[in-house]
């Protein structure tokens, strides 16, 4: 039985004391006038008994905690006023986190996670336990759950060993702040200047001898910029000393410049690959790598930075990384046909006709000239753009994985290895059908999916597009039924092993 | 390749006869409260929503098509947007069969498939007889149980 850190308390004394006094300070202030000084009195009184109150109650909880490692469970007794026993059996397992803020650091504590499969809400969570103490549990965790799913073969065997895969280097990282900018945040600051700005501006714009078009564009100009600066720093802070390693059948990462982050990503459960190379990465070339595995991804809750084994990298590193991970053949790529890339350009000069139609209905409407006929620069561009977007989208069957790549602005390129196909979802709207195109999703069982994260096959032949459907779930098959057979020799062979000794001793 | 059982289209008719009547109740309702427009309002939405959902509900039926293969659970649906589905029995997660209120009257049932998949999370069969409805849900649990993976995720 082992019981939290002695300095948690203090820690969560103060961190329930700063959450209080400052409601307590505002009540204070908000009567202040109708009770003068006994108000005042009174806050200090409630401050007082306050705290001794949250210390009192943190000694309780501390007193009541209690963890243990016993052989096939972890088990966590807690509850100052409700008891609740709680025992996580090892198998089950998935990930266990550390994470550690500066004060924590200071303190030498740290916040340690256990997920189980299933995702959704954590199973277990240490408020403190010792940083090295996190560390010794997340080993040991990690040693049990590998000796009852492989029945204890070896101990110290070579793949316990940790071995570096990537260390992020000053000038990754650096790439990575200026190529982590991201729209979202921009649209985003936008959106809060069109509640705010207008009437600001009115009052400056009543002031200032320039022209509003000049206020305006300067404006944009600034919301880029600030948004630029927050994304990188953003960035910066929480893959600051990001470091990948490969323990085992495990992938561990460690991240944060004030936030410490400490997990891992447990292999047999990896959905798919994600590389991720936008259009300013593609251009410095770099790229970046994220796992998907079933029902967690790293850095899903509250941590916006990285959910992604390689933040960055240049683009031999990130694939290298990732064909350790998932060993995939060289891939080449299959384009849609190019009747695809028609289609596009018809699109693109489609909406560009409406838009101007509509500006010019606007003129009509509104008596005031809005250059419609300037959009119709756009047409030349329109075959291009649709140049590249055909050029950006394809899939590639391999022999163990199947690759589609979407995106020119955001290319990701996704890899799925057979045996993780959940389902083939082969679509064709009616506008495709007259282009005898079609779409093929193939469907995981990763989180990211929620998000559209699924590989997508787009605008295939429509014969090709029920070949891509049927191989998929051919070969997941033969796959799975590779994986059964292997699977069935490693136990024949573990018991021969285990037999063998027997033999020899008589 | 099997076709639904025909008595389906009498069910997703009089869904569409249901869907048509609440949007003609609701533009009827401000036709005669706000427009003082007569009741002839309502009666034609409902006629024009009527032949269009129905219409939908007929080419659904000729195009609904679903076969259950060696290895896999097989779905060609879809009037505007055509999508043909694969769902391996490795990973079917569970089957159920259910009925309706209006399928119990039709005499009809459905069975879902649910996988962990997150697209394809439930595939309905729709348009069996109980009886189908009862022999799929078995087929495929007998299949699924015996394609058995290592942990179908």
């Amino acid at each position: 039985m082992t019981r939290l850190h002695p300095l948690s308390i203090p820690y969560r004394v103060t961190q329930a004391v700063l959450g209080y006094v400052p409601l307590v300070f505002f009540a204070a202030i908000a009567s202040g006038p109708a009770f003068g000084g006994i108000g005042i009195a009174l806050a200090a009184l409630a401050i007082l008994v306050g705290f001794v109150a949250a210390v009192a109650w943190q000694l309780a909880y501390y007193k009541r905690f209690e963890y243990e490692t016993t052989p096939d469970t972890f088990d966590i007794h807690s509850g100052v006023v409700s008891r609740r026993n709680r025992e996580i059996p090892y198998r089950r397992v998935q990930n266990v986190d550390i994470s550690r803020n500066v004060v924590q650091r200071a303190l030498g504590i740290a916040e340690l996670r256990i997920e189980t499969a299933g995702g959704g809400e954590t199973e277990a969570i240490l408020r403190y336990v010792g940083y090295e103490e996190a560390k010794r549990l997340q080993n040991e965790l990690r040693r049990r759950k590998r000796a009852e799913s492989t029945t204890a073969t070896s101990e110290g065997s070579p793949a316990d060993k940790d071995e570096l895969l990537y260390a992020i280097t000053p000038e990754d990282l650096a790439v990575l702040a200026v190529a982590s900018f991201d729209l979202r945040l921009a649209s985003f600051l936008s959106v809060l200047l069109s509640f705010a700005g207008p009437p600001v501006l009115l009052e400056l714009l009543t002031d200032l001898p320039i022209s509003p078009f000049l206020v305006v564009g300067a404006v944009i100009v600034l919301v880029v910029v600030v948004s630029a600066l927050l994304s990188g720093a953003s960035a910066f802070l929480s893959t600051y000393g990001f470091r990948l390693t490969r323990s085992g059948d495990e992938l561990r990462y460690e991240r944060g410049l004030v936030q410490r982050f400490d997990g891992s990503i447990p292999l047999d459960k990896v959905q798919l690959l994600a590389l991720r190379e936008n259009l300013l990465k593609r251009l410095l070339g770099y790229a970046s790598l994220a796992v998907e595995t079933a029902g967690y991804a790293p850095g899903q809750d509250g941590s916006v930075g990285s959910e992604s084994a390689v933040p960055i990298a240049d683009r031999e590193t990130t694939w290298s990384i990732a064909r350790r991970i998932e060993p995939f053949e060289g891939i080449e790529i299959v384009r849609p046909p190019k009747r695809a890339r028609r289609r596009y350009a018809f699109r693109y000069l489609l909406a560009l006709g409406v838009l101007a139609g509509l500006v010019y209905a606007g003129t009509l409407a509104l008596g005031f000239e809005m250059y419609w006929y300037a959009l119709l620069i756009g047409v030349p561009l329109a075959p291009v753009a649709a140049h590249y977007k055909w050029k950006s989208r394809g899939y590639f069957v391999g022999e163990d994985h199947v690759v589609t790549r979407t995106g020119f602005w955001n290319r990701t390129t996704r890899v799925v290895p057979y045996y993780r196909v959940q389902n083939a979802i082969h679509t064709q709207t009616i506008l495709q059908r007259r282009w005898r195109l079609a779409s093929v999703v193939i469907d995981t069982a990763g989180t990211g999916s929620l998000v559209g994260g699924d590989a997508h096959a787009i605008d295939l032949d429509e014969e090709d597009a029920t070949d891509l459907r049927e191989t998929v779930a051919d070969r997941l098959q033969t796959a799975l039924q590779k994986r059964t057979r292997e699977a069935t020799h490693e136990r024949r062979q573990r018991r021969v092993d285990r037999a063998l000794p027997r033999f020899e001793d008589a | 390749m099997r076709s639904l059982h025909p008595r389906i289209c009498v069910v997703w008719v009089l869904q569409a006869a249901l869907s048509a009547a609440i949007l003609a109740a609701i533009v009827g309702a401000v036709g005669v409260f706000f427009l003082d427009l007569g009741l002839w309002l309502p009666v034609a939405v409902f006629a024009g929503l009527f032949v269009l959902f129905g219409a939908h509900s007929l080419l659904r039926y000729r195009v609904w098509r679903y076969e259950v293969r060696d290895d896999a659970l097989y779905l060609e649906r879809g009037v505007f947007t055509r999508v043909k589905t694969v769902v391996p029995f490795v990973r079917i997660q569970h089957v159920d069969s259910r009925r309706s209120p209006l399928e119990r009257a039709t005499g009809l049932a459905s069975t879902v498939v649910y996988t962990a998949g997150s697209r394809g999370a439930d595939v309905t069969v729709p348009g069996l007889t109980p009886e189908g409805a009862d022999d799929l849900q078995r087929r495929l649990k007998a299949l699924a149980i015996d394609a058995e993976g290592d942990d179908a995720v």
